[in-house]
This record gives structure tokens, sequence and C-alpha cells, in this order.
């Protein structure tokens, strides 16, 4: 598998399996060759999966602080994004409700997010943001910006998911990830567009992407 | 997935679980628990058939709701959008089973009482499935060995999961049922689609 270089969208193991017909009869081929076990052992040896979990196994406990302060970070960002959203009174009935009901759980996800992370280690400290633009925009602007927010949440959960050493804090992980994407789905529905923009399996993003995107959000 | 030791495993638990009990996410928590500490016992392969076992299930729903029940508008284009994922789930997991070594198992006689007697009806079952289905792959990523295939099984899920939201916000329900979301053993979701599945 190609290492996530961040500079753009890599295809997971998944869709190079299942999208590309070549590799996947490539692959198919190999396993039916060699044995089902000894292949998807080779296949991922050869990826350096094998090299990449020995080294983790030996730091994990950073690995994972590291995950748990990035996800704190945009959980931050989006429950600013929020609070001003629930002040800004641009918002009436059933989406007042959604927003009211979304910073809610942004909220319980900044704290649950700062506790495993000081007894990882330490907590990042909040980010500085700035969504002076977005709400310059409008009640239109400001739904489009929660979605591409929800979207990129979700995006960055999944991405980093397959980096978590610790069983628990991949559980706790997951449980957040999921909600992200259900805030996504409606957002997007409530926008027009579609609650599934990447079909059948949601795009993982890498660290780099994420941060890039949240930058503009950041003093 | 190592599981690192019980010590650790619940230092880094304890404020997570305080913050979610403190929100009043409810019986069931993120962790299975019972699957965690007993290691579940099955290998990719046997998890990733269980996840196949719940799309041929849903596909099958979807797929039928579609030909059998009066739906207007905005949730027939879900429906539609819902059951074109789930037959692409089923197709995707079924090449994963095999790859992994397993032999896919996708027969299946399902029956799902008066659930299309009403558009009401079918929101509501599929609201159960489609929350059903994010618990089991919360609780069952945590067992997985291969990270591929955990984050296939993310990219699972997170679609599951705007399924679900959307057809809550099509009922007029809270569309995240807690903070966080609940994370189920294999053994309790098969318990939970038992009733639908004949053979």
């Amino acid at each position: 598998m190609p290492p996530r270089a961040g500079s753009g969208p890599v295809p997971t193991a998944l869709e190079q399996l299942s999208r590309e017909p070549a590799s996947r009869r490539r692959f198919m081929r190999e396993l039916a060759g060699a044995g089902a076990l000894a292949s998807f052992a080779a296949l991922l040896s050869s990826c350096g999966q094998q090299k990449v979990k020995q080294q983790s196994r030996a730091n994990g406990a950073a690995v994972d602080r590291e995950v748990i302060n990035y996800a704190l970070t945009l959980e931050f960002l989006e429950a600013d994004f929020y609070k001003r959203v629930t002040k800004s009174g641009l918002f009436s009935g059933r989406q007042k409700k959604l927003f009211d009901q979304i910073y809610q759980n942004e909220l319980a996800h900044v704290q649950a997010l700062k506790s495993t992370a000081k007894e990882a280690g330490g907590a990042v400290a909040p980010p500085k943001t700035n969504f002076d633009t977005v709400f310059a925009g409008g009640a239109r602007s400001v739904l489009h910006t929660a979605a591409k927010l929800e979207n990129l949440g979700a995006a960055a959960y999944l991405g980093a998911a397959r980096e978590v050493t610790n069983a628990q804090v991949l559980a706790s992980a997951l449980s957040i990830h999921s909600i992200e994407g259900r805030h996504a789905g409606v957002l997007n529905h409530v926008i027009g567009e579609s609650f599934v923009p990447d079909g059948a399996l949601a795009t993982p993003m890498s660290r780099d992407e994420v941060l890039s995107e949240a930058e503009k959000f950041l003093v | 997935m190592s599981v690192e030791g019980t010590t650790r495993q619940a230092f880094l638990a304890r404020g997570f679980l305080a913050a979610v009990a403190a929100y009043g996410a409810g019986a069931a928590g993120p962790f299975a628990a019972q699957a965690l500490s007993q290691g579940a016992g099955t290998n990719d392969s046997g998890i990733v058939q269980f996840a196949l076992t719940l799309e041929v299930l849903e596909a099958t729903y979807y797929r039928e709701a579609v030909k059998q029940v009066k739906l207007a508008g905005e949730a027939r284009s879900v429906a539609k959008d819902i059951r074109d994922n789930e037959i692409e789930h089923v197709s995707i997991l079924t090449d994963l089973v095999r790859s992994l070594g397993g032999t896919p198992k996708t027969r299946q006689n399902a029956s799902f009482g008066n659930a299309y007697k009403s558009e009401a009806s079918f929101l509501a079952l599929a609201q159960t499935f489609e929350d059903t289905g994010v618990s089991a792959y919360n609780g069952a990523g945590p067992l997985l060995q291969s990270p591929d295939v955990l984050e296939a099984a993310g990219q699972i899920v997170q679609t599951e999961a705007r399924h679900a939201a959307v057809i809550r916000y099509l009922r007029g329900e809270d569309i995240t049922p807690a903070p966080f979301d609940t994370a189920l053993s294999m053994k309790e979701v098969l318990g939970m689609v038992k009733p639908y599945l004949k053979g």
C-alpha cells in the first residue's frame, strides 16, 4: 500500500481492492496461488504494515496522545463555531433545534477528549478561531460551512482511526466518528446536497489535508 | 488491535466514560466492553462475515421497500440512495471475506413483518437497522487485527451513520440518539436482527 503522503487523496486499501479491476484480479490471483492467509500477510508486510505495527507498539502511547489531541483541536474548532451559530439568531424552528443539538454534541466531545488527553499526558490548548467571513455571509454561508466542518471532522476521524494503538481509545474515537457522520449527512441533506457525497465508502483524509482545511478558520 | 493491559486501558477510559455519563448516553456506552475484554475470539474474516450478514439484510430491506412501499418524494429518493449504498456494501464485503480467506455467506431468507405497510412503518424499521448497523461496526472495529480492514469498516460505518441520521431527520427525530454512538457486541446485534432472519 502506498504510504499516506498527505498531498492528495490516496485510495484506501479497500478501494484498491474493490474498484481497480486490474489490482483486484492481480490480488485474487496471488491469493489463489499461494494460499489465502499467507498471501494477505505477504501483502501486508510488503506494504510495510508489520513494520509500522512494530514501531507503533514501541511509542503507542505517544501516537495515541497525538491522535486524541488532533481530534480535540477539531472539536474545539467546531464547538467555537456552533457557539457562535447559537448566539447568531440566524436560525429558527427546525434548523435552530438541529444546530442546538449539534452544539451540545460537540461540547460533549470536547469534554470527553480533554479528559482523555489529560490522562494520556496532556491536552492541547483551544486554538484561536475566526469565523467572521462565514457569518458575514449570513445563514446560507453558515449552513454550508457547518456541512463543510462536519464532513471534514468525519473524514479526519476516519483517516486517524488506523493509527490508534489502544483499543479503548479506538472505541472512543469510533463513538465520535459516527456522530460526525450523522451531522454531516443531515447538514448536506439540508443544503440540498447528497447525504453520502462519497457514495458507499466514506473517504478518509490525512492529517495534513484536514489541517490545511481547518487552518482557514484558525487565527 | 492489541489491548495493552487492564490498568492503562481502564485509565484511558475513565475520563471518556465520565463525559459520556454526564451527557446521559444511556445504558450502552461507546465500548462493547464484554467483547473487548473477552477478545471475541473471532478473526477478521469472521467479523467481516458478520458485517456482510447485516448488509445483506439491509440491502434486501431497501431493495424490496423501494418496490413495495408507497414512498413520497424525499423518502423515496433517500431510500433509493441508501439501497444503492447497501447493495455496494454487500459486493465490497463479499470480496473482502474472500480476500481474507473465508467463504462469503449471502443467502438469507428475510422477512420484515408489517414494516412495508406504510412509509412511517418503513422509516421506523429503517432507523432501527441503521442505528444497529452503526453500533455493530463500532463494536467490531476494535476487534479487528488488520488496519486496512479497520479502515474499510470505518468507511462503511460512516455511511451507515449518514443513513441513520437522515432517516431520523425525515421522521422528525433527534439525528443523534446521544453525543456518542454506542457499541454492541456481535452477539447482541445478531440477537436484534434474528427476528427478521428466517434462514
